[in-house]
């Protein structure tokens, strides 16, 4: 089975000293946040690849004691937020077996936003509104476009 | 004395001078004077010194008063007696009424900081709490009425340095710089209140530092404390989420954010009271040193 990334042109991949990376994905306006163990997946998925060798490099860059079925786990929640595809579905790896290859490896980790909701979250930070304007005894009259001169 | 807790010491034995206000009369009897904060200039007006002293508290405090045209400001701020009203222009444009100046000061801050936020050029701004501990800066994202001012607050009386109750700036090498405008604190109901750092023994930061630590806070009522350590991407995403800035029209923020958090240690969780999460962090910050 084949496994590669779905579209490395449109990505920039911003890589962080803990091993963490933010992705973003201009073309599909998408931002992606993933911990050390998704992060060393995405670095062992350039070029196509197996899971086998993703598996050897993950073990080689983030810990030794990963196993098949952690980067198994991890390839699918990479696949299932559309940055990788493979040729062939997996089984799914049991939740058991992913666990106890666990020791210090922390889980598999992808957390996802789009530019939409990005943009919306900014608006509101812009806006600031404080429900305590307008509830004062003396209420100010506000926010209607008046020039100076003008009686108001 | 450890270097943090030397800093602390200085913290509290600095007293900060507010910069006046009255420094020029115009022709109608009013008074105005100029602010320039990170190049971004701003005029205000009053009409009397008595509302001149009320906006000066509101209008960045610790920053030198100058003098600024109305034609070269990048915004003014106006304040207009009417009979027995006080009415508030930003430009030319009417903004709010009321009977008593005071009220109208809240008004005025959100001007300004919407002004000053889609002006500013050379910082990115991120809704966050911003305090200096030791030579690091702590930042808690997070939402307006998520209790920023208050653990801000808290943090200055414990011997911090203020950056902001509202934005931090993060500058192109990921450095926070300070906006020092009041702290709106609540006084047990709906109504802020505009309290100056050095009203709570502390002093506004003058210079930028490396992010040190990212808190991402959830305040419960009666809550405890209970965070987890989380990876910088994370933490990087919490200052998107936060930022007023759109990262389709500026998608540089991701390499500042990228520089701020890449120093830092970052958590997630929730706190309780103000007081308790003080501690907290205090103990947090000592024990990562």
């Amino acid at each position: 089975m084949q496994i590669e990334r779905t579209d490395s042109k449109n990505l920039v991949v911003n890589g962080l000293p803990d091993g963490s990376k933010v992705i973003v994905d201009s073309k599909n306006e998408k931002v992606y946040a993933l911990n050390a163990t998704a992060g060393a997946a995405w670095d062992a998925c350039i070029g196509q690849t197996t899971l086998s060798k993703v598996a050897d490099d993950m073990r080689r860059s983030c810990n030794p004691s990963i196993t098949d079925e952690l980067a198994q786990q991890t390839i699918q929640e990479l696949r299932e937020k559309e940055l990788v595809k493979t040729s062939a579905s997996f089984p799914k790896a049991s939740r058991r077996a992913v666990l106890a290859g666990m020791g210090a490896v922390a889980l598999p980790l992808v957390v996802s936003m789009t530019m939409g909701q990005q943009r919306a979250l900014a608006q509101e930070a812009r806006s600031n509104p404080d429900p305590s304007c307008g509830k004062f005894d003396d209420r100010p009259t506000a926010h209607v476009s008046h020039k100076s001169g003008e009686t108001l | 004395m450890s270097s943090l807790d030397q800093a602390f010491h200085d913290a509290r034995s600095f007293r900060e001078v507010v910069h006046q206000a009255p420094t020029r009369s115009y022709q109608s009897g009013g008074h105005c004077f100029g602010v320039c904060l990170y190049g971004f200039k701003i005029h205000v007006e009053a009409p009397s010194l008595e509302v001149m002293e009320l906006l000066a508290r509101c209008v960045f405090p610790s920053i030198p008063r100058t003098d600024i045209a109305f034609s070269r400001a990048d915004i003014c701020l106006r304040v207009v007696q009417k009979a027995h009203e006080f009415h508030l222009y930003r430009g030319d444009g009417f903004v709010a009424s009321t009977s008593r100046a005071d009220k109208l000061l809240r008004i005025l801050i959100d001007c300004l900081d919407r002004a000053f936020i889609e002006g500013v050029r050379t910082l990115s701004a991120v809704h966050a709490g911003a305090v200096l501990l030791g030579d690091l800066a702590l930042l808690f994202p997070g939402a307006s009425h998520s209790g920023k001012s208050s653990l801000v607050a808290e943090l200055l009386r414990h011997g911090a340095i203020c950056y902001s109750d509202e934005y931090a700036l993060i500058d192109s090498e990921g450095l926070v710089h300070a906006y020092p405008r009041p702290l709106l604190l609540r006084n047990g109901g709906s109504e802020q209140t505009a309290v100056l750092p050095f009203e709570l023994n502390a002093r506004v930061a003058s210079s930028p530092a490396e992010v040190g630590w990212i808190l991402s806070l959830q305040y419960e009522a009666g809550g405890s404390w209970k965070i987890d350590e989380v990876p910088q991407s994370l933490a990087l995403l919490s200052l998107l989420r936060n930022t007023p800035h759109t990262l389709a029209d500026s998608p540089q923020i991701v390499r500042s954010f990228r520089r701020a958090v890449a120093g830092a240690r970052c958590f997630e969780g929730q706190r309780g009271e103000s007081s308790d999460a003080v501690c907290q962090i205090m103990r947090l910050a000592l024990a990562s040193r």
